[in-house]
């Protein structure tokens, strides 16, 4: 038994399937084993719909608050922004954008990688 | 040896996941390696015991009953498994756990390799 860190990508939209908030679910469930395990979750491909200002975050607000608590970050790929041909502008305020090569970063520096 | 954990969501009989986590589950036991599951959304539904198919030579509960025989460790979230009506795992195969996710977040602490599917 060892503290991990574990990197979650959501490649998911926020709508058309649960995956979304499951996945949220499930990030939060790791965090609270007696290893009390940190994570960063990654927004990656149809993911990075949810960074946009204005989804609506009512089924996820309880795990987003757990996570925020924890000081885990909210981060989305850039590439994937323009992929979608999303402007970081259009971006909620609690969403660092990063690159393709930091995302790789976080992979390679992530003890388990966990996609929904 | 190593410990490998599969975190697998989707159900069978239409998506090909289940198949994909049972052949990773029998190629590492049969290395010796130790092999844990947690069945999560959909998941949930692969090893139930009534199920049939005309088509089918061996259900995916067989091959998960097959999986723990030889040691494989297989626990279902109970959330998702009440939510889909399955009653606390009653209709199970036997060997089957049904937990929650701080069993998933004890996986994570002892496996090597995590694979999603």
């Amino acid at each position: 038994m060892a503290q991990k860190h574990v990197l979650v990508t959501m490649n998911h939209a926020p709508y058309g399937s649960i995956y979304y908030t499951e996945g949220l679910r499930a990030v939060v469930g790791v965090t609270s084993g007696i290893d009390e395990h940190t994570v960063d979750v990654l927004y990656l491909g149809d993911g990075a719909y949810y960074a946009l200002k204005g989804v609506d975050r009512r089924d996820s607000l309880k795990y987003l608050g757990t996570l925020e608590k924890l000081g885990a970050r909210l981060k989305v790929e850039r590439e994937s922004l323009q992929r979608l041909q999303l402007s970081e502008s259009e971006l909620a305020e609690d969403i660092e954008v990063i690159s393709r090569d930091q995302a790789l970063d976080l992979i390679r520096r992530a003890d388990v990688t966990i996609d929904f | 040896m190593a410990t490998i954990g599969i975190l697998l969501t989707a159900g069978p009989f239409q998506f090909e996941n289940w198949e994909t986590a049972v052949d990773i589950g029998e190629a590492a036991l049969a290395r010796g390696h130790g092999v844990k599951y947690f069945l999560y959304l959909d998941g949930v539904y692969n090893p139930i015991e009534h199920q049939t198919f005309p088509d089918l030579e061996s259900m995916p509960k067989d091959r998960v009953q097959a999986l723990v025989a030889k040691g494989a460790q297989v626990i279902a979230c109970g959330v998702c498994v009440n939510a889909r009506g399955l009653q606390k795992g009653k209709d199970y195969i036997e060997g089957v756990q049904v937990g929650g996710l701080p069993d998933f977040a004890e996986i994570v602490s002892e496996v090597d390799q995590l694979v999603t599917l």
